[in-house]
């Protein structure tokens, strides 16, 4: 009796096999470049030194504001002498529509006069103008051209 | 005669053919490449009166303006432009390091589970063609790795500088030992191509250099790694180095058992 052992299918590396893993590959390449890149990055941001937050600046107190004393506690404004009120007898007129009012009268210097402005002398009179030049004489049929040989 | 005559030409005729296309593909791999390299030298120089700054305006402008400002805020987080100036390379190089190590890993971390046979399921073919396909995959983000370390300017990075172990300006003894894995990577990850030709024994032996190829990009992260000194990445090595150390041990032990069994089945000669 003899038993039949079935060997598995005899398989080779195919061209898409190869390509797949030669994406893969690259595939890492491109995502450790990346991660590489960022780990880059935090480590120099942690090793950056902290920027300085601002100091709290010393602030000046404000002044106080004058303040008003309050009406209660200010001192009484000085009046005027109270005029005598007699009930019954009108007060004297002192309005300036009164001609019993006696105004005091003021006296104006008289105001300084202005000198009188200088006139201008008046001016040369202009020579005559010289007789215009006689008129150049007709050219005649003689005359001697310049140049030629 | 005329068969074999026939036959010789044809052949002639096929390795002509072969060479043609290999120096045409040469040919144009280079202009391609100096034309890229003339046009990033530009785009460094004045990003701003480059073709491909203006390219990169151009396509600006089609992008949503919402997308924008995310996109710009994220830019902003990984260190764009891509000048010297600014972090970008140094992130780069980073991230590059650590999945060229991740890759490494998952490449060595399969091709043991590949030899000790933990799982039965999973095809050999499969596993050797994760495992050739992971190796290849951690040797091109090693090559971006040190490449985009020239375009850094807080460190004066050479080629001669990378090419040439412990002559790099910064932790020049573990940079050295990164560049050692970087060409050990190479050969191991060439080896796949030519394992026909050099035989599979010598392929095998050739292929145990991984350990230390893994040894040493492990030793070079640890002590050259920016980001060694973090507990993510403190958590990723110890896990990573625990989890091949481990798978190691299983492998050396299965292979004892295994010897054993032989030993044990073998007829004893009275």
């Amino acid at each position: 009796m003899t038993t039949m052992i079935s060997y598995p299918k005899r398989r080779k590396l195919t061209h898409k096999t190869r390509l797949a893993l030669s994406a893969l590959s690259l595939a890492g390449f491109l995502g450790g470049w990346n991660l590489i890149g960022r780990l880059e990055n935090q480590t120099v941001q942690a090793e950056e030194p902290p920027t300085p937050t601002p100091s709290p600046t010393p602030t000046a107190t404000p002044t106080r504001w004058p303040t008003i004393i309050p009406l209660s506690d200010a001192p009484p404004i000085p009046t005027l002498r109270p005029t005598m009120v007699i009930p019954n007898v009108p007060l004297p007129d002192t309005s300036l529509s009164n001609p019993n009012v006696d105004l005091p009268t003021i006296d104006l210097a008289p105001l300084p006069t202005l000198a009188p402005m200088a006139t201008l002398a008046p001016l040369p009179e202009l020579p005559a103008p010289p007789p215009p030049p006689p008129p150049p004489p007709a050219p005649s049929s003689h005359s001697r051209r310049s140049g030629g040989s | 005669m005329t068969t074999l005559s026939k036959l010789s030409n044809q052949t002639s005729g096929k390795t002509l053919l072969n060479i043609m296309s290999i120096a045409l593909g040469v040919m144009v791999g280079g202009i391609v490449s100096l034309a890229l390299l003339w046009l990033w030298l530009q785009f460094q120089a004045g990003p701003a009166q480059s073709y491909l700054g203006a390219a990169s305006a151009y396509l600006w402008q089609l992008v949503p303006a919402g997308w924008q400002l995310a996109a710009l805020d994220q830019a902003q987080l990984m260190g764009l432009p891509l000048t010297g100036e600014t972090p970008a390379f140094w992130y780069m190089a980073r991230i590059g390091g650590i999945i060229a190590y991740l890759l490494l890993w998952l490449s060595v971390v399969w091709g043991l589970v590949m030899s000790t046979k933990i799982s039965k399921r999973i095809t050999p073919q499969l596993v050797y063609g994760l495992h050739e396909f992971l190796a290849l995959l951690a040797l091109g983000f090693m090559a971006l790795h040190s490449f985009v370390l020239l375009g850094d300017s807080y460190f004066d990075f050479t080629i001669f500088s990378l090419a040439i172990p412990f002559t790099a300006p910064y932790e020049p003894l573990w940079t050295g030992v990164g560049t050692i894995t970087f060409y050990l990577s190479l050969v191991l990850t060439a080896s796949f191509y030519v394992r026909k030709r050099i035989g599979h024994k010598i392929w095998r032996a050739l292929h145990y250099v991984t350990f230390l190829a893994y040894a040493l990009a492990l030793g070079h992260g640890l002590m050259a790694g920016s980001d060694s000194d973090t507990s993510v990445m403190t958590f990723v090595y110890l896990l990573t180095g625990l989890s091949v150390l481990f798978l190691t041990y299983f492998r050396l032990f299965t292979l004892k058992s295994k010897s054993n069994r032989k030993e044990a089945r073998r007829p004893i000669n009275i």
